[in-house]
C-alpha cells in the first residue's frame, strides 16, 4: 500500500522500536489485567456448567480472541445451533473489530513504516486492547506506541490460556454462589464496557434495545433470540438516532 | 477428546475466520476509509445491541451454576453494577467488582 503524503523525504526510513515491548508486557500485569482474568476465569467457568470440552474452550482464545465473540460461539453450539448461524452472529460481534482497528492503528501506526507490524497489532486488537491505547499511551515515546501494544496484547492472550483451565477447575471446587460470581464477571464486564464506550445518543439506545428486545426475541422465537434482539434493536436504534454531527471515533472516554 | 477436535475445525471458519477479517479489512482500510460513514456506525450500532443482548440473556436465561440464583437477584446486581458505574466516576473496572459483589451477597440474602 502506498502512503501518498510524504511531505518531507526523509532520509531515515521511520522504524519502530521494538524495546517498547517490555513495557506492554508490564503492563498487561495492570489492574485491567487483572479484570481481563476474572472475566476469563468466569468464562472457563461457564464452559464448564455448558459441559463444553476445555480444549476447545482454551482454543477459542488464540483463534477468536475477543470474549463477545468466544461466549457467543460456546453458547449457541451448546443450545445447538446450526453452524451458519453461529458464524453470522460471532461475526457480527466482531464487525465492531474494524472501526476498533482503524481507532488503535490511527494512533500508533508509523506512516511509511512496513505495514505487517500493523497487521500483526490487529490480531491481537480487541476491546481491553482499544482502552488501553486511549488511556496508557502518552507516556510512551511514538515509536513504541506499537510494539507496546503487541507485548501487551501477546502476554495476555498467553496469560489467558493458563487462566482458563483455572476457572473451568475452580467451578468445581467453590461453593456454588461464588462460582456464579465467577461466571456473572463476563456479563457485568461487558455491559459495563459498553456504557463506558458509549458515545453517541444510538449507542445508548442500541444497548436499551438490546436489552428490552432480547426477552420480547425469546418469546417469539428462542433460536433466533440474539440475532433478532441485536439486527432488529441495533437498527431501530440508529435510525432514530442517526447522528447528525460528526465527531471522531474511537474517542470514547472509557476511564481506567 | 474428539469431540473437542471436531468443534475447533468447526470454530476454524465459524469463529476465526469471520472474526479475523475485520481485524484484516481495519488494516487494510486505515490509510482511506471514513470511521465515520453510515455504514459503519449502523454496524457499531447492531454489534452493541448485539452484546447487550448477550448479556441480557446470560442474565434472564443461564445455565449452569448461575442458574440457581434467583433472576431478582441477577438483575438487581446488574443495576448494582450500573449504579457503581456512576458513583465510581465511570470506572468500568470497580463497577463490575462491584456488581459481582453485588451478586455474591443478594444470593446469599434473597436466594
Amino acid at each position: 500500500m502506498q502512503e501518498t503524503s510524504l511531505p518531507e523525504q526523509d532520509a531515515t526510513k521511520p522504524a519502530y522500536d521494538w524495546s517498547g515491548i517490555w513495557g506492554g508486557v508490564r503492563a498487561a500485569l495492570s489492574l485491567p489485567g487483572i479484570v481481563m482474568s476474572c472475566s476469563f476465569i468466569g468464562f472457563g467457568a461457564l464452559i464448564n456448567s455448558l459441559g463444553f470440552p476445555l480444549l476447545a474452550g482454551v482454543a477459542t482464545i488464540p483463534l477468536i480472541w475477543a470474549l463477545p465473540g468466544q461466549v457467543l460461539f460456546v453458547t449457541m453450539w451448546h443450545s445447538g445451533v446450526a453452524l451458519l448461524l453461529i458464524a453470522a452472529a460471532v461475526s457480527l460481534t466482531a464487525v465492531r473489530l474494524l472501526p476498533m482497528v482503524i481507532g488503535v492503528l490511527a494512533q500508533v501506526r508509523l506512516p511509511g513504516a512496513p505495514r505487517w507490524p500493523e497487521y500483526l497489532l490487529s490480531y491481537f486488537t480487541a476491546v481491553t486492547i482499544w482502552v488501553l491505547s486511549v488511556t496508557h499511551l502518552d507516556q510512551v515515546p511514538r515509536q513504541q506506541h506499537l510494539p507496546w501494544l503487541v507485548g501487551l496484547g501477546a502476554t495476555l492472550m498467553t496469560a489467558m490460556c493458563v487462566v482458563v483451565p483455572i476457572g473451568y477447575y475452580m467451578a468445581d471446587l467453590l461453593p456454588p454462589v461464588l462460582a456464579a460470581c465467577m461466571v456473572f464477571f463476563t456479563p457485568a464486564f461487558f455491559l459495563l464496557s459498553l456504557i463506558a464506550s458509549a458515545k453517541w445518543r444510538f449507542d445508548w439506545a442500541a444497548v436499551a434495545a438490546g436489552i428490552v428486545l432480547l426477552p420480547v426475541a425469546r418469546w417469539f422465537a428462542p433460536d433466533f433470540d440474539l440475532m433478532l434482539a441485536g439486527v432488529g434493536g441495533g437498527t431501530l436504534a440508529f435510525m432514530l438516532f442517526r447522528p447528525r454531527r460528526k465527531g471522531l471515533i474511537g474517542k470514547g472516554q472509557p476511564h481506567e | 477428546m474428539n469431540e473437542a477436535l471436531w468443534i475447533i475445525a468447526c470454530m476454524v471458519p465459524a469463529g476465526m475466520a469471520v472474526t479475523y477479517v475485520w481485524r484484516l479489512l481495519g488494516v487494510m482500510a486505515v490509510a482511506h476509509i471514513d470511521p465515520e460513514s453510515d455504514l459503519l456506525l449502523w454496524v457499531r450500532a447492531v454489534s452493541t445491541a448485539l452484546v447487550a443482548a448477550l448479556v441480557m440473556r446470560i442474565v434472564i436465561a443461564p445455565s449452569g451454576v448461575l442458574a440457581d440464583i434467583g433472576l431478582v437477584s441477577r438483575l438487581a446486581a446488574i443495576a448494582v453494577g450500573i449504579g457503581a458505574f456512576y458513583v465510581t466516576r465511570r470506572s468500568t473496572n470497580r463497577a463490575t467488582f462491584a456488581s459481582v459483589g453485588a451478586l455474591g451477597l443478594l444470593a446469599l440474602v434473597l436466594g
